[in-house]
């Protein structure tokens, strides 16, 4: 297989007919050379996110319920992390690309982030959808730094918000050390929001006298644990 | 290839006395990006393809004698200094220290070029760029002394330097909504136009689509996409004014409610002006014209946001990335 990507234009389309209740078969496009393993890697990951849904107890046909999105999205970080590193550098940096992948993924989408039935799609990951949205639900930054083994998970930081904004999207979540720190205390203890607030706030301030990438791994382990004081 | 030069850089105020003596001490390396010698602060523009042949050169040449006495006058040995350069790729957020040596060691010059298949990946980002700082940091910690450097990495100097997709054509393309959309988002079926908020906050966002949604009433924007006359032109004038007002609005309320603190901004910080938010209040600086600096144009956001839409109405390249985004679509 070549590489397959999709246009927004495409994507957006899909979308409207989608919502409408209506079939659209998007155009795909090919570009460079052959890869021989690509199209197999691919229906490896669909298929890898399948079962994770599977083996967290839901069904594909069901909108998917809150409480098995945890053990999913569990089982779904490794999938994830060898989609990532099997995957050919040349698709990594085509928006395209992931859009493609979005659309073949749509069935997995629809159940991990169900239209609400009171809201209606304004909720819905496709409603406001994007190649980086996408990368950013399926390809957690954490895992694509490897820093995450399973189980890791970064839930028992209290308002989960702490790691999508105080480090994942911003510099701080470059650091793979630092990052790292973060993940080893939510490991060993719960934070509130409002300590998670002042640690952020300190991360801050920090960042912008130092940078993090000098620090090995110790001694940013000594820095995070320096702001949990 | 396209160059552009920001601002002359502006001196970062930092809780530390007598670094005056580092601050030109980089001076002497030169970065060089496709053969040619990029200023520090800039950001280059590539073409994607670029990306992946690209060469990326720099000479570091240190003059020992100065930076042992830039290191004197803080009392630090050359041994606890290091030279790292780091490469900060955007799209994964992944970073790789490209290189490092301790500045005791680094007694002659050297070339470190990245090209081909030494081209690490995340220099290869061509779907958001990346960034490449180089600085002298201190390696170890040491006894905290108020107004001196003491937290191990802490940089003395650093330079940054930038490169960026040429046209990222899916940024803020106006998404078609039809009569349930229109339902969903609790909006009139007749609504034409909505601005929703995106998936991320103005200041975490590297791209104005991911602060903001535009919603356009589906059969109009097919019948944008259709026209080339001037009312399709006036149209997306008005969509482009509404979308504007909208990211004011929204970095308005930020800076009010002291959400987002203004310091790394005024003080011009890489990081804060890279984002979404920073993007926006650099155009504010530019739009408010001559005598402004990001300080003033933070301030007016906060006292007066419709001032600076007028402002930035005139020069934001939303107009011209909607536009081009219409044209695009419509092929």
């Amino acid at each position: 297989m070549r590489i397959p990507l999709m246009s927004q234009v495409e994507m957006n389309t899909y979308l409207t007919e989608l919502r409408a209740g209506r079939n659209f078969e998007p155009k795909v496009d090919f570009m460079g050379a052959e890869i021989a393993t690509l199209d197999y890697h691919i229906d490896n990951f669909l298929n890898g996110l399948l079962e994770s849904i599977d083996l967290a107890g839901g069904k594909l046909a069901e909108p998917g319920k809150e409480k098995v999105f945890g053990d999913f999205e569990q089982r779904a970080l490794e999938v994830c992390v060898q989609f990532f590193d099997g995957l050919p550098d040349e698709c990594k940096f085509e928006p395209g690309f992931w859009t493609y992948l979005s659309w073949r993924c749509a069935d997995v989408i629809a159940w991990r982030y169900p239209v609400n039935e009171k809201k209606g799609w304004v909720d819905n990951f496709f409603a406001r959808y994007s190649a980086s949205d996408f990368i950013n639900a399926f390809i957690p930054r954490l895992v694509v730094q490897g820093l995450i083994t399973r189980g890791d998970s970064a839930r028992s930081f209290r308002g989960q918000d702490f790691w999508r904004s105080h480090v994942l999207r911003v510099k701080t979540g470059f650091s793979k050390e630092v990052s790292n720190g973060f993940a080893n205390i939510a490991k060993n203890e719960s934070v509130n929001t409002e300590d998670a607030r002042i640690i952020a706030k300190k991360v801050r301030a920090i960042r912008s006298n130092v940078i993090f990438e000098a620090l090995d791994k110790p001694q940013a382990e000594i820095l995070v644990g320096e702001l949990r004081k | 290839m396209s160059s552009v030069k920001t601002r002359s850089e502006q001196r970062v105020v930092r809780p530390f006395l007598g670094l005056e003596n580092f601050q030109d001490l980089l001076d002497s390396c030169v970065l060089k990006v496709q053969r040619k010698k990029v200023a520090p602060g800039s950001t280059t523009y590539l073409d994607s393809s670029e990306f992946w042949e690209l060469d990326l050169n720099l000479t570091l040449a240190l003059d020992q004698s100065k930076t042992k006495h830039a290191a004197d006058e803080i009392d630090v040995s050359l041994q606890d200094l290091d030279f790292i350069a780091v490469a900060y790729g955007n799209t994964f957020r992944q970073s790789q220290v490209l290189f490092r040596a301790n500045l005791e060691q680094l007694d002659s010059a050297r070339s470190l070029s990245f090209h081909g298949s030494e081209l690490p990946l995340v220099l290869r980002d061509s779907f958001r760029g990346f960034d490449v700082v180089f600085a002298i940091v201190l390696n170890k910690k040491r006894n905290v002394v108020p107004l001196t450097v003491h937290q191990v990495g802490t940089w003395l100097v650093k330079q940054e330097y930038s490169a960026r997709p040429l046209v990222d054509s899916t940024d803020f393309s106006p998404t078609p909504m039809d009569k349930a959309m229109k339902a969903s988002l609790g909006i009139p079926s007749k609504a034409m136009f909505f601005v929703q908020d995106g998936s991320e906050s103005l200041e975490f966002a590297t791209r104005f689509a991911d602060a903001i949604t535009v919603w356009v009433d589906e059969g109009l924007l097919r019948q944008l996409q259709l026209t080339n006359g001037t009312a399709g032109r006036v149209i997306s004038i008005m969509l482009a004014k509404s979308a504007v007002a909208a990211l004011v609005e929204k970095a308005s309320l930020l800076f009010v409610s002291g959400d987002v603190d203004e310091t790394p901004f005024i003080a011009q910080e890489a990081s804060a002006m890279e984002s979404a938010l920073g993007r926006l209040v650099k155009q504010a600086v530019k739009s408010m014209g001559k005598n402004t600096d990001v300080e003033m144009a933070i301030q007016a956001m906060k006292d007066d946001p419709q001032r600076v839409v007028a402002c930035l109405d005139a020069t934001l390249d939303i107009l011209g990335e909607l536009t081009r985004n219409l044209e695009s679509d419509a092929e």
